[in-house]
């Protein structure tokens, strides 16, 4: 029981960034030798998900958990038997892509118990310029609803205020001041700050004790900035 | 003024509270469900009231109702669901009430597929109900502009009292791009003195569109056909992108518009000279954005997801003046940049090879 590191679940408002950070994260443990499992559990809706990127991912070697071919662009909650399998093994990191809302962590649900038996964190990821969860009472609204719907307790914040290709320091920094208000109301720690790879020296100089996570956008459509 | 990082579907719901819309009717379906969440999350907090109806059948009538009481009302579904509500459609132009509504386009026919198409344009241009109508119909191609025109759609609903089409693909309703909520002046637009309110103090308002005399049915007909005459001269809107010089020139609106300016970049950087005319009004087509080109293109390009349905529109727009091509994906799939490229390259070698 307790916080452990071995399994990581990603949650949030919709459109918070929880797949970029997924699949960057589960990305990092491989490159750090580990045995990664990547669980894309959004059943929201077929666009963006992490399971665009599965091929990438598994040359990397991060083994990504879905449900089989034929339902990848179906709706439906069909996760297949091997994500509990994953949950429960010992020698893997397990990264939990969860969809979005409370709509999204009713997934999370049907693992719930498994998960709290083998020790997790879940962290919750904010962007602050999303309009659920601009102000701090509406990320402690969003968090509440995730965990009743999931049956899990959040362990930390993670910052990824963004606007996209116009995100720049000073939008961080207002973010990040948004969340050490949750981070006071909630007892909450902030586990990290998540920024594209362009901005990590910058955002990291300017919070020296705070850790700095960087992501590579994989998602973005190729055109979108034409 | 805050940005925010919005949804295409989002920006589309809280375009239209902002825009004064209060009631919305509407049937979840992928790719436009977040338009109905957000309207059911955000509806009461402005005194506004969302009804999920049992169908998109009823929604599209329940929206004939309300806005025949003169309020601003909308509705959103996605192709399979905009097809039960075409009747509906119909009815609601022969009574000329302003309604806005959002197809934010899956694959068909049928029940098709949940990723991204185009291949309602037919159905939103041409009349997909009975009877000679015709719906305004806006097409974005970005999170902005998504909400840029849904602000429009309602006050180009008001002021032709005339229902009005915002379309858009599953890509666009999805995507997440930055967006400000500019304030807007507020348009001059007519009273609505014909709505249903009670009729204390003042003749009766009748709404209906039933007419037993065929005089009276084509004197209507004449009326809708002079006020469509009038949209189509002063409504017409597009955007050329890199024409100037151009000898070829794309056409392509929504997403494809701007995977075709991806397309156009590459080749401008190869030193072939094609443009893109970028319809942002589909009904009315752009045929003004054509005829100011007209005599330097040689050739089309019309990309689309969809069988080519567009491209029988830029044939009429240039009287065929010059071949027009079809790059196309359906069924959900996307063009890459390349491939439009690629396809451009092949059915016009002549622009390559004169570089």
């Amino acid at each position: 029981m307790g916080t452990n590191n071995r399994v990581t679940v990603f949650v949030g408002n919709y459109g918070s960034g929880k797949t970029e950070l997924s699949i960057n994260y589960a990305l990092d443990l491989a490159r750090q030798g580990q045995q990664v499992a990547l669980v894309d559990l959004d059943i929201i809706n077929p666009y963006f998900r992490s399971r665009e990127k599965a091929d990438l991912l598994e040359s990397q070697g991060v083994h990504v958990v879905l449900p089989p071919a034929e339902y990848v662009m179906s709706e439906v909650p069909a996760m297949p038997p091997e994500v509990a399998g994953f949950i429960a093994n010992k020698d893997y990191h397990v990264v939990i892509d969860v969809g979005g809302d409370n709509t999204g962590a009713t997934a999370l649900g049907r693992f719930a118990d498994l998960i709290k038996n083998t020790g997790y964190r879940m962290l919750m990821v904010v962007n602050t310029n999303r309009p659920d969860t601009a102000s701090p009472a509406g990320i402690i609204t969003v968090m509440h609803s995730i965990e009743a719907a999931g049956g899990l307790s959040v362990t930390a914040l993670v910052s990824n205020t963004n606007l996209a290709w116009e995100t720049d320091l000073e939008l961080v920094q207002q973010g990040q001041k948004i969340l050490e208000q949750v981070s006071l109301q909630t007892g909450l720690p902030i586990d990290f700050i998540v920024v594209e790879r362009s901005l990590y020296e910058q955002v990291k100089e300017h919070f020296p004790h705070r850790q700095v996570f960087p992501i590579d956008i994989m998602m973005r459509l190729q055109w979108a900035q034409t | 003024m805050k940005k925010y990082l919005l949804k295409g579907n989002e920006a589309i719901a809280e375009a239209a509270v902002r825009a004064g819309c209060r009631l919305f009717f509407g049937y979840p379906i992928t790719p436009s469900t977040e338009i109905i969440e957000y309207m059911a999350k955000h509806l009461p907090a402005v005194n506004g009231t969302f009804v999920q109806a049992e169908s998109e059948v009823s929604a599209i009538n329940m929206c004939f109702g309300a806005a025949g009481a003169g309020v601003r009302v909308m509705t959103a579904s996605s192709s399979p669901g905009i097809s039960l509500m075409q009747e509906g459609l119909s009815y609601i132009a022969a009574n000329e009430l302003p309604v806005v509504v959002v197809n934010i386009v899956r694959a068909g026919p049928g029940l098709g597929g949940l990723g991204p198409s185009q291949a309602d344009y037919f159905q939103a241009t041409k009349g997909g109900g009975h009877g000679d109508y015709r719906l305004i119909v806006l097409a974005p191609s970005t999170v902005q502009e998504l909400v840029n025109l849904t602000q429009d759609a309602f006050d180009l609903a008001d002021l032709y009292r005339n229902p009005v089409m915002i379309m858009a693909d599953g890509i666009l309703g999805q995507m997440m791009e930055p967006v400000v909520f500019q304030e807007r002046e507020t348009r001059q637009l007519p009273a609505k003195d014909w709505a249903t309110t009670g009729a204390e103090g003042r003749p009766r308002n009748t709404i209906t569109s039933y007419s037993l005399q065929n005089e009276i049915g084509e004197a209507n007909c004449l009326r809708w056909e002079a006020k469509y005459r009038s949209i189509a001269a002063a409504e017409q809107r597009w955007e050329q992108y890199m024409t100037d010089d151009a000898a070829y020139l794309m056409v392509a609106y929504g997403t494809t518009a701007r995977i075709a300016k991806a397309a156009v970049q590459m080749a401008r950087k190869e030193g072939i000279k094609v443009g893109l005319l970028r319809p942002i009004t589909l009904w009315p087509f752009p045929v003004d954005g054509f005829k100011s080109l007209q005599g330097q293109i040689k050739g089309y390009l019309s990309v689309e997801l969809s069988a080519g349905q567009m491209i029988e529109d830029v044939r009429l727009a240039t009287n065929c003046s010059a071949p027009v091509h079809l790059c196309n994906r359906q069924g959900g799939m996307v063009p890459a940049p390349e491939e439009v490229l690629e396809r451009f390259k092949e059915v016009f070698p002549a622009a390559a090879a004169a570089v």
